[in-house]
């Protein structure tokens, strides 16, 4: 069980912080989607919206379960770990991968147009992945790898027509490569690595939402003032 | 062939002309530079007019459109909008 929880929320000393990076990472994410609500009523990419909408809330949901475990554990571990029997600690790993790899393909399939075969069939293959990922967390890590490296490269297609797209194909570069680096978490240096890579990709991603809002109100000031 | 515009890609074009106007637009100025007949010109004028993003004024005999802060507000979302969905590809 012990294994299970270190798999989920990394070593011990690192619970605390662990628990702050990944409430930052919801907070970013809760951004995204709260940005695309509020453009929603007045587009027609309504399809669109709720695709990249619903992918982001599963992976919030992802990284709240693991925040809150983290905090948990961090206040009392061993109360915590009394609480949580073996099945328990089973459900919010699976859990918690299923969310993250559901949320990430979501948001690659806005970009590749799938039917409804196959989101049942890729989602059924997402559950078997989940399900062998709960005892070998490289499984989850390899995947979400390259479902991370396909979106960023789908932004970088199109750094040339959009320069807030390069900012936001390097944020999603570096949570593809923290997910590489999260293979070799046993290691403490590579866990913090690959956190703090983590976080720096959230924060470009933050940076991109913040350039967009400040583009709006400057690209109409300057135009009355020409 | 390019894309059909949405209604709100035309109230863009619309706002976005308005507002680069100091002293009020002309109408049929905007009609060109929405690119609109005069008829959908005079129903997108009626709608902007009922949300108060736009308002219109008469001086010397002639009428002139102007944006009214609300309008601003609108147009800045949907510029923001389109950059949000240009940005993330939506």
């Amino acid at each position: 069980m012990e294994e299970a929880i270190t798999s989920l929320v990394g070593p011990q000393q690192f619970y605390f912080e662990t628990s702050l990076i990944d409430l930052v990472t919801v907070g970013v994410v809760v951004a995204c989607v709260v940005m695309s609500n509020r453009y929603r009523r007045h587009t027609t990419k309504t399809k669109r919206h709720s695709l990249f909408q619903t992918g982001f809330v599963l992976i919030a949901s992802a990284y709240l379960i693991k925040a809150l475990t983290a905090l948990l554990l961090h206040v009392s571990y061993t109360q915590t770990t009394a609480l949580l029997a073996q099945p328990a600690v089973f459900g919010i790993v699976f859990f918690h991968h299923f969310l993250l790899l559901g949320g990430s393909y979501l948001i690659y399939a806005m970009y590749n147009v799938q039917s409804r075969r196959d989101y049942v069939l890729l989602f059924s293959l997402l559950a078997l992945i989940t399900w062998v990922s709960v005892d070998s967390t490289n499984v989850l890590h390899f995947t979400l790898f390259i479902i991370l490296t396909l979106i960023s490269a789908t932004y970088l297609k199109h750094r040339k027509t959009n320069s807030f797209t390069k900012i936001l194909s390097t944020g999603f570069l570096a949570l593809a490569v923290s997910q590489l680096i999260f293979v070799f978490k046993h290691d403490t240096y590579f866990y913090v690595t690959g956190e703090i890579l983590q976080l720096v990709g959230y924060l470009l991603i933050l940076g991109t939402l913040i350039i967009i809002r400040a583009h709006g109100k400057k690209t109409i000031t300057n135009r009355h003032h020409t | 062939m390019a894309k059909k515009r949405s209604r709100t890609d035309i109230i863009h074009d619309i706002l976005l002309y308005v507002q680069s106007q100091r002293h009020g637009a002309k109408p049929t100025h905007v009609m060109y530079k929405a690119n609109l007949s005069y008829t959908q010109l005079q129903k997108y004028f009626t709608e902007l007019e009922a949300h108060k993003l736009i308002e219109r004024q008469e001086a010397k005999d002639k009428e002139t459109i102007h944006i009214t802060p609300k309008g601003i507000n609108y147009l800045v979302k949907i510029v923001e909008m389109k950059a949000f969905e240009e940005t993330f590809r939506i």
